[in-house]
């Protein structure tokens, strides 16, 4: 009777068995498969950012040795910096010398694109120097400027920048001093969204792409195409004659129409001719990381939002760890268990669940308003992050001091070490890593918080370095913010460029955390 | 009213156990106690773990507790150096006389306390600092010992007087925890010596190491037992039987029985003595 039993219950066994391994192994594929998923959408939303930031991390700038004329940049003769800065002619000496240049910009309509290269505050630096150094007046010194944006991502292909190489023309007319027309020869295909060969007449107006030709330094704009034969005007004149037959010329299409975007074919033409003639470099972009914010994102730069960061979260430090965990070893070592400290455990907990812009509200009717202190300063910032990031430091905090194993405790009490003394020699060292490790990421949470820092005033344009904890600031968060919603294109690039610089000091807040543990981590 | 009178061998010198038990209680007083506990009861919130328990300790001998577990013998133990405070929920009544101080009083500061009574604990528990560090700690948070020569001299004597010295002599700089759990636990013994305790309380020291390292514990006890009043809680009779000249058998938060080693062994007066001791329960 039991062996059938057993029998019985072996093969029931037996035959569930399979089924129990085979969920096993379900369960141990779906856990790979969500791991992998994670891994993946976590790799593709870095890639994203990375490529998305790729062109901001180079920057063009327009290099020119510049003759430093007295008459221009002194005219008073004083050679004081006072003087210089309010009555020097700077931008009138770059524009002297592109026009070395381009001498017939002036009569062509060409001075007011070469007028815009270079922005008005991209000229400061250069102006700055001078004034600081009027010895420099009378030479002849190099100097670079940030290019205009919408250059600069044209020439780091935006726009949809396109050279489709060289060609020659088989025979070349110049029907006027501004209009060539010429036609392709035979073997030669001019590849232009495959409509070169159109028997109709395609006009290239600012609907379609354009087409610019390049030949002796000079550039034309392709305006209509017909069987291999091309009209064109004329935007910046060679410098030698084009020859009528059998000239070399380089081409250059832009997908975007010219109604479509910011820069118009003529500022384009001009920047090839710079660019292909060494007068416009790509650097590392130095920009990003040294300079404040601006209105011209090719002057704007990350440095003043990274400062304020970096004291609103020395503020928020300075504030958040020494109360969060003396408050966390009082509830957890010291506070008798009644009501009261329940009551006060409870809200911890709800505290830490609160959205964060309350703590913004917060931040602004309570030290705003009622305190009086100052707007947009990394102080008030602080504060309110502090106040956000308490609750997590002190259950963190908790976590780890309960994790010390209660025989230590009674080791130290043993030897007789008082209360205290037990805690901070044996409890609080050994608590350590787990403290710092959830301070730190609390940290990390804050330096990412973007909200309540809105509501106290961080938001604002902020274009000088905060030189104190009361300076009007902003953050990093909220400069990404800022430079998301601006209109220009090359905001795009730096805004993810910005991303990146912040997800950098993500990563190195997390390493030091990690480091931190590995340090401090006993055994016992 | 009977009066016992023996002499203990065991390599014991002159010291005489001069018991007096009382017919009615199974309790004995005895002259001169070091410790003695007059009508302690604890509770643990609403339910109470010790019930009355009245018992003299003798120094320069071994007293031993031994009872099934949860009898309340650790408790009662632990009331001694007034580790029980550390518990909330933990009330403590009755008089535990200490060298003829109620330690149990308000004015006595329990550091103060414990500096005298030291306590070795049922699992080895040394800090996760150095074996030097360790033993130097409770002379140094005591005041005991300034210059950097005389904590050296008792790190040197403590670790000697639990038989530690020569394994260690050479690693003072490690971790107390790398040393093997016999060793461990006598570290936490020299750590107890090295504030000179006049009472020294173990805990079940053994239970978590194996027999050839409780053979050396057991023999460390033996030894430092010339100097000072040693109070063991156990759960081996054999061990009981081999340590210690005095016994106490706890039963259900109760004291059933306390006397000389050899008696409570072979002539014990209380039959849930006699079946503890034979093995028909606990």
């Amino acid at each position: 009777m039991t062996d059938k039993n057993r029998q019985r219950n072996q093969a029931i066994v037996q035959s569930r068995l399979e089924a129990r391994n085979k969920s096993e192994t379900r369960f141990r594929l779906f856990g790979l498969a969500m791991v992998g998923v994670a891994i993946i959408a976590c790799f593709m939303l870095i890639l994203s950012i990375f490529f998305q930031s790729l062109p901001a991390l180079s920057e063009n700038r327009l290099v020119l040795n510049l003759p430093l004329d007295a008459q221009k940049l002194d005219p008073k003769g004083t050679r004081n910096p006072q003087d210089i800065r309010s009555q020097g002619d700077f931008a009138g000496v770059v524009m002297d010398n592109l026009l070395l240049r381009f001498p017939n910009a002036e009569a062509d309509g060409g001075y007011d694109v070469l007028s815009e290269l270079v922005s008005t505050i991209a000229i400061t630096p250069m102006a700055k120097q001078i004034a600081d150094n009027p010895n420099l007046i009378g030479t002849t010194t190099p100097f670079s400027f940030a290019l205009n944006s919408d250059l600069d991502v044209y020439l780091k292909g935006g726009f949809g920048r396109a050279r489709e190489g060289q060609f020659r023309a088989a025979n070349l007319n110049v029907i006027s001093p501004s209009e060539i027309e010429l036609q392709l020869s035979e073997n030669q295909k001019l590849v232009y969204d495959g409509l070169s060969q159109a028997s109709q007449p395609l006009r290239l107006d600012g609907q379609v792409p354009s087409l610019l030709l390049f030949a002796n330094g000079g550039a034309f704009k392709v305006t209509q195409i017909a069987n291999g034969r091309l009209s064109a005007t004329q935007i910046i004149p060679p410098k030698t004659a084009l020859a009528a037959t059998n000239q070399a010329f380089k081409s250059a299409s832009i997908k975007m129409p010219e109604d479509g975007r910011a820069i118009g074919d003529n500022m384009i033409a001009y920047g090839e001719i710079l660019q292909a003639e060494g007068m416009v470099k790509a650097r590392p972009n130095f920009t990003l990381l040294a300079n404040a914010d601006s209105n011209d994102p090719e002057m704007a730069g990350l440095l003043s939002a990274m400062v304020g960061s970096f004291l609103t979260l020395c503020v928020t430090f300075v504030i958040t760890v020494p109360i969060g965990v003396m408050a966390a070893v009082y509830l957890e070592e010291f506070a008798p268990k009644n009501f009261w400290t329940d009551m006060v455990e409870v809200n911890i907990n709800n505290l830490a669940a609160v959205p964060s812009i309350v703590f913004g509200l917060l931040g602004f009717s309570v030290f705003l308003h009622f305190f009086q202190m100052p707007r947009s300063a990394p102080l008030v910032g602080g504060i309110v992050l502090a106040l956000m990031a308490l609750p997590v430091v002190i259950i963190a905090s908790r976590a780890a001091i309960k994790a010390v194993p209660p025989s230590i405790r009674e080791a130290a009490l043993g030897v007789g070490a008082s209360k205290v003394q037990s805690v901070f020699h044996h409890v609080l060292p050994l608590a350590t890593p787990g403290i710092m490790t959830g301070s730190i990421l609390a940290m990390a949470h804050a330096l990412g918080e973007t909200a309540p820092l809105l509501m106290i005033g961080m938001v604002a344009f902020i274009a000088d370095v905060p030189q104190s904890l009361v300076d009007s600031s902003t953050v990093l968060p909220v400069e990404i913010f800022m430079w998301a919603g601006r209109p220009e294109r090359a905001w795009e690039a730096k805004t993810s460029a910005a991303i990146i610089v912040l997800l950098l000091f993500m990563i190195f807040i997390n390493i030091i955390a990690i480091v931190v543990r590995r340090r401090f981590e006993r055994r016992w | 009213m009977t009066t016992t009178s023996m002499q203990l061998n065991r390599g014991l010198e002159e010291a005489v156990l001069t018991t007096q038990l009382d017919s009615k209680t199974n309790i004995q007083t005895i002259e001169a106690p070091k410790v003695q506990a007059q009508g302690i009861n604890v509770f643990y919130g609403e339910k109470q773990a010790l019930f009355d328990v009245n018992l003299d300790m003798p120094s320069k001998l071994v007293t031993a507790f031994i009872g099934p577990s949860g009898c309340g013998k650790s408790t009662f133990l632990r009331c001694i150096n007034r580790m029980n405070d550390t518990i909330d929920t933990c009330r403590v009544d009755g008089k535990m006389i200490v060298d003829g101080t109620d330690v149990n009083q308000k004015s006595i500061d329990p550091v103060m306390l414990r500096a005298s009574v030291g306590m070795v604990f049922q699992k080895p528990n040394p800090f996760p600092k150095s074996i030097y560090e360790n033993v130097v700690y409770g002379p140094r948070i005591h005041g005991l010992a300034q210059k950097k020569s005389e904590l050296d001299n008792i790190v040197e004597a403590s670790l000697r007087k639990a038989g530690l010295w020569e394994e260690v002599k050479d690693r003072l700089d490690q971790p107390g925890t790398s040393l093997s759990g016999g060793q461990q636990q006598r570290l936490v013994i020299a750590r107890a010596i090295a504030v000179d305790p006049e009472i020294i309380l173990m805990d079940e020291p053994c239970s978590a190491l194996d027999p050839i390292a409780t053979a050396k514990i057991e023999e460390l006890i033996d030894e430092l037992r010339q100097n000072y009043c040693i109070i063991i809680v156990t759960h081996s009779m054999s061990q009981a039987a081999r340590v210690s000249q005095q016994t106490a058998f706890f039963h259900m938060g109760k004291l059933v029985e306390a006397g000389p080693t050899e008696t409570i062994f072979t002539n014990p007066r209380d039959t849930r003595t006699q079946d503890y001791i034979t093995g028909r329960f606990g």
